[in-house]
């Protein structure tokens, strides 16, 4: 029998995610977004879908995802902007829930012009045709695949945040995405960009309730202008039952810096890529990651450090923990082009394997096409040291501290990396949240 | 710095492109059911081993040909290879060489009377796909080592060959290994008994001789409770201008406090400067350590072929089983390598160690492809992985892609891997020292590829060492 | 989830030797049926997760048709390479004229 082993049902398109769903999402769009959408869709289309033969999709089987139970949303309205435990340390606070979304100006720097926030309609109006170059999305990029191409197409509130030339943002900026409308997929697009010789620090934080079944497909674009400076943090804490599946990219152009931290603790499956690409000289990328995944989490990360110009250097430290059932893939790929010369990369992912029955799947790589360059990947599995649980434990420690105590230690290399002290501490007590079922282990 | 110097250092003069004029007894090109009954024929098999390669070969019709390597490479024309080809006056009385092969295999530097023997070794030949000698056996005999070409075990030992062929790589395992346990034509079979230790390094060197055949080896060795047996593999082909198959399969079985240590020296006609013709090395290699405390390492040079695919893996399956890895691949002018190791971690306290050196150059393309996996039944287990590569010039391609699964909480993995190119500032003070930049180039890749080096036997350490330099040599101009 | 499912109705087996049944999310229970008996065990192949149910049925042995593992399904017990693990096992009942398979598994 010849049967081909990888169909079992899975759907060919995302229902509800078609051409009419694109039409009504495009009404009263400028000519230049709706063209976008048509072109991702066609894309899209083209695309089979992922199945677990294929090697991205192996450690994460499409399956997993409940496809068929959700249903999109429509374009989200501007709303009423909420009052924010976070508002007064940030320069602008934008909201993203599954009803609207909404931007608080508070410290009056988008009033005083220079700095932007605004939907996709309002700076396709604004710019014009050059708004087309943030449109490019990442079904460009490398590996981007079917879904890249569905958010492309389907994207229910897109949002611009642009820091001028030389412009440094006190504060900074929190997007905070909050989805609770029960089976349904959020599909939220943002776009940086920070102008030359700027200086900004964004938060991400993502929230929603535990027992929904939720999906969200966010994904986001940076752009970091000559001798610009972004620091980033990504705060993942879905519910219990979300899923979700992003690919975000940074383009750090000559002499830009980008610091980016990571920090995945929720949701039911995630599969994330996270990019940089160092395309001009001089560009360097701080990548950090902290995952953290508990009782029967599924957590896919892949990375991609990308060279595409000389004398750009990348260094990525993910560190992840494991815990009950749950389930960890960091894959890892430094790509060197030709012409990428004297390229400085390093790529380290550390993983706890913290219970029987707890997984940990490590894959990193080297691409490399340039001569001349220092590149290297390294990569652990284990579990605490019993010498070090020992040493704790006879100075006082019961056991489940003792292992508590050390498990921080090993995040605290990557949460050091977080900008925004408050952040910091709001991980660490998260990150302790979850370590309460360590007293079964 | 100019790049091109450095490249014209990396060249390739293969010394062992000549071909025997001797008569060979082929069968017509083609594959179909009548020609693997008449190799089994031939070869006077009995009724089971005919049974088992017609099941494989009905197998090999249903399979796909696997392209997920990192290269691409012209297909291949399954109906256009002889299958079978035997030189005329082999097979004939024992001890009794003909003297065109005997010349062959003297110019090949490979012993293969007696009195001339390497001390120390005792040497297998395979001529095309045919088993043309074996020395030593009979000091092997008297200690119950059974060294002989495997058509010959078929026949003499079948009930060992039946015990444990396919045992460690089934026929349906992938494509080449279907196709081989079909059409496989002779290769190596050896058999320790409980607690002996071979005495000698072991030794097969294979050659293709005739154009348009494959070559499909089937290599078995079995070491019983507490035996050691140190095992070389050697090849070379002549220069044509297609390409030619060679797909052989290695089944390594180690049973209780057993080891067994197994070196490939390849040296493949690898294409010429373009690119064309050039062994296609697709091969599966696999180890079973079956008992507890028992150890099969794995080490290869593989400095020839166009493409090289294979991963000599470990299946760790006895308590406290250790598996190693140790590899240096060298590519050069359009020459691609796809290869590493599988490290599968199923009893408790197992150990593997893996180690690989690339070295890519001209227009080549290396890649490492390697995965360790453990169970979650397996306790207290551990890894160690250093893969390395090496570029010289900026036309070639490095790749490094390794799996880490790990599904038991007291594993401890480590993996490491740097890319890097010769420096110059080790070329220029190499060269302030009065050292040629060949010797310098070559002074440096031996650094690279020491830790691989020194798993090898001594003998052959010298000549790895001296066939890495040849391939590095600046071409006599 | 360790309530009995209905896998089919008796009559299907009648026309064929092996039934795959989907439980959603990825999960799936592949039923055979051998000299009148019937075995139920995980759908996936334990080595690279290919289906149990296109592959050849011998007796009471069950080869993947991927790389050809091949298992008991009796037991789920793995019995050769590539496959180092068992697969899960699942009890089997027929009950007014159908096939059930309880998916708490076994093992």
């Amino acid at each position: 029998m010849t049967t081909d082993v990888s169909k079992v049902q899975v759907p060919v398109n995302v229902p509800g995610f078609d051409g009419a769903m694109v039409a009504a999402l495009s009404v009263g769009e400028p000519a230049l977004l709706s063209a976008a959408r048509a072109a991702a869709l066609e894309k899209y289309r083209s695309l089979p879908m992922p199945s677990r033969r294929d090697e991205e999709w192996k450690r994460t089987e499409p399956d997993l995802f409940p496809f068929d139970r959700v249903k999109p949303l429509p374009l989200l309205p501007r709303e009423e902007a909420p009052v924010d435990d976070w508002n007064d340390k940030f320069d602008v606070v934008v909201h993203v829930r599954s009803k609207g979304y909404s931007i608080r100006d508070v410290s009056g720097v988008l009033a005083a012009g220079g700095v932007k926030v605004l939907s996709f309609a309002e700076a396709a109006r604004d710019m014009g045709d050059a708004f087309a170059q943030y449109l490019q999305g990442h079904a460009q990029r490398v590996g981007a695949g079917k879904f890249d191409a569905l958010g492309d197409a389907c994207w229910n509130v897109g949002l611009f945040v642009q820091v001028p030339p030389r412009c440094v943002l006190e504060r900074g900026i929190l997007i905070r995405y909050e989805h609770d409308e029960d089976l349904s997929v959020l599909v939220p697009r943002l776009v940086i960009v920070v102008g030359e010789g700027a200086q900004a620090a964004v938060a991400e934080q993502m929230v929603s309730p535990d027992g929904k079944t939720l999906m969200v497909l966010p994904s986001k674009e940076i752009y970091i202008g000559e001798k610009g400076n972004l620091k980033l943090v990504s705060l993942q804490e879905w519910g219990d039952d979300t899923y979700h599946i992003s690919s975000d990219w940074a383009v750090v152009s000559r002499d830009a810096q980008l610091d980016w931290a990571t920090v995945n603790l929720g949701g039911k499956v995630c599969k994330m890529v996270f990019g940089s690409d160092g395309a001009g000289q001089g560009a360097r990328s701080e990548l950090h990651g902290l995952y953290f995944a508990t009782g029967e989490q599924h957590m896919d990360q892949r990375t991609l450090q990308v060279h595409s110009a000389p004398d750009t250097y990348s260094n990525l430290l993910y560190k992840g923990a494991v815990l009950d059932r749950a389930h960890s893939v960091y894959q890892g790929l430094i790509i060197a082009r030709k012409g990428a010369i004297r390229v400085d990369a390093y790529q380290k992912n550390n993983n706890l394997v913290l219970s029987d029955g707890a997984r940990a799947d490590s894959l990193p790589g080297l691409e490399i096409d340039a001569d001349d360059l220092k590149c290297s990947h390294g990569s652990t599995i284990g579990n605490l040291d019993e010498d070090e649980v020992f040493y704790l434990r006879s100075r006082g420690l019961s056991d489940a501290q003792a292992r508590k105590m050390l498990i921080t230690g090993f995040f605290e290399q990557t949460l050091e990396k977080v900008p925004f002290e408050f952040i910091k501490e709001y991980a660490r007590e998260r990150i302790e949240a979850k370590m309460g079922r360590l007293m079964g282990v | 710095m100019e790049t091109s110097d450095t490249q014209n250092i990396v060249s390739d003069e293969y010394k062992y492109g000549f071909v025997t004029d001797i008569e060979s007894d082929t069968v017509p090109k083609g594959l179909n059911e009548d020609v693997i009954r008449l190799i089994s024929h031939k070869k006077g098999e009995p009724e089971w081993m005919l049974d088992w390669r017609l099941k494989a070969y009905r197998r090999w019709l249903k399979m796909k040909e696997p392209h997920w390597a990192h290269f691409t490479y012209s297909p291949i024309d399954y109906q256009d290879i002889r299958y079978f080809s035997a030189p005329r006056g082999a097979g004939g009385a024992p001890g009794v060489v003909d003297e065109k092969l005997q010349e062959t295999f003297e110019r090949l530097g490979i012993p293969l009377h007696e009195r001339n023997r390497l001390e120390g070794v005792a040497v297998d030949a395979v001529f095309d796909s045919v088993s043309v000698a074996t020395t030593h056996k009979k000091m092997l005999a008297d200690l119950g080592i059974v060294f002989c070409s495997f058509s010959e075990a078929v026949r003499e030992h079948p009930d060992l060959v039946k015990k444990y062929v396919g045992t460690v790589v089934p026929y349906t395992d992938n494509f080449y290994a279907a196709l081989n346990s079909a059409v496989f034509t002779d290769g190596s079979f050896c058999y320790v008994p409980k607690g002996v230790r071979c005495p000698v390094e072991l030794s097969t060197y294979f050659r293709i001789n005739a154009s348009e055949t494959g070559q499909f080896e089937r290599t078995l060795i079995i070491a019983d409770e507490g035996a050691y047996v140190s095992y070389l593999e050697g090849c070379t082909a002549p220069l044509r201008d297609t390409n030619q198959l060679h797909a052989a399969v290695v089944e390594l079985i180690a049973l209780e406090n057993a080891e067994i240590k197994y070196a490939t020296v390849q040296n493949w006609y690898s294409g010429d400067k373009e690119g064309r013709g050039g062994i296609y090395n697709f091969v599966t290699k696999r180890g079973h350590c079956r008992g507890k405390h028992s150890h099969i390492s794995w080490t290869q040079v593989e400095a020839g072929a166009a493409i090289t695919w294979k991963y000599p893996s470990c299946i760790l399956e006895g308590d406290y089983s250790t598996g190693e890895f140790y590899s240096v691949a060298l590519t050069n002018n359009r020459m691609k390598a796809d290869t590493g190791t599988k490290m599968i971690h199923i009893g408790n306290h197992t150990k593997s160690t893996i180690v690989s050196k690339g070295i890519s150059a001209g227009e080549s393309d290396n890649t490492y492809r390697g995965m360790v996996q453990v169970l979650p039944t397996a306790k207290g287990c551990r890894n160690h992985s250093q893969c390395d590569s090496m570029l010289i010039g900026d036309k070639c391609e490095a790749n490094t892609f390794p799996v880490v699964q790990a599904e038991n909480s007291t594993a401890v993995i480590e993996h490491e891997a740097t890319t890097s190119r010769i420096s110059e500032e080790q070329l220029f003070y190499l060269k302030s020292r009065g050292i040629t930049e060949e010797d310098a180039v070559s002074l440096v890749v031996n650094g690279f590829c020491k830790e691989v080096f020194k798993h090898l036997p001594l003998e052959f350490a010298v000549e790895a060492i001296k066939l890495l330099e040849m391939k590095l040599d600046k071409s006599i101009g | 989830m360790t309530e009995w499912i209905e896998a089919t109705d008796v009559s299907f087996f009648d026309g064929a030797d092996r039934k795959l049944i989907q439980l959603g999310g990825g999960k799936v229970i592949a039923v055979f049926k051998v000299s009148g008996d019937f075995f139920a065990v995980d759908g996936w192949c334990s080595h690279d997760k290919a289906l149990l149910t296109d592959g050849d049925l011998e007796g009471h042995e069950i080869m993947c048709p991927l790389h050809g593992a091949r298992f008991d399904v009796r037991t789920g017990q793995h019995l050769s390479l590539p496959a180092v693990r068992p697969v899960s096992r699942y009890e089997v009942k027929v009950d007014q004229g159908k096939v059930w398979v309880k998916a708490g598994a076994n093992t």
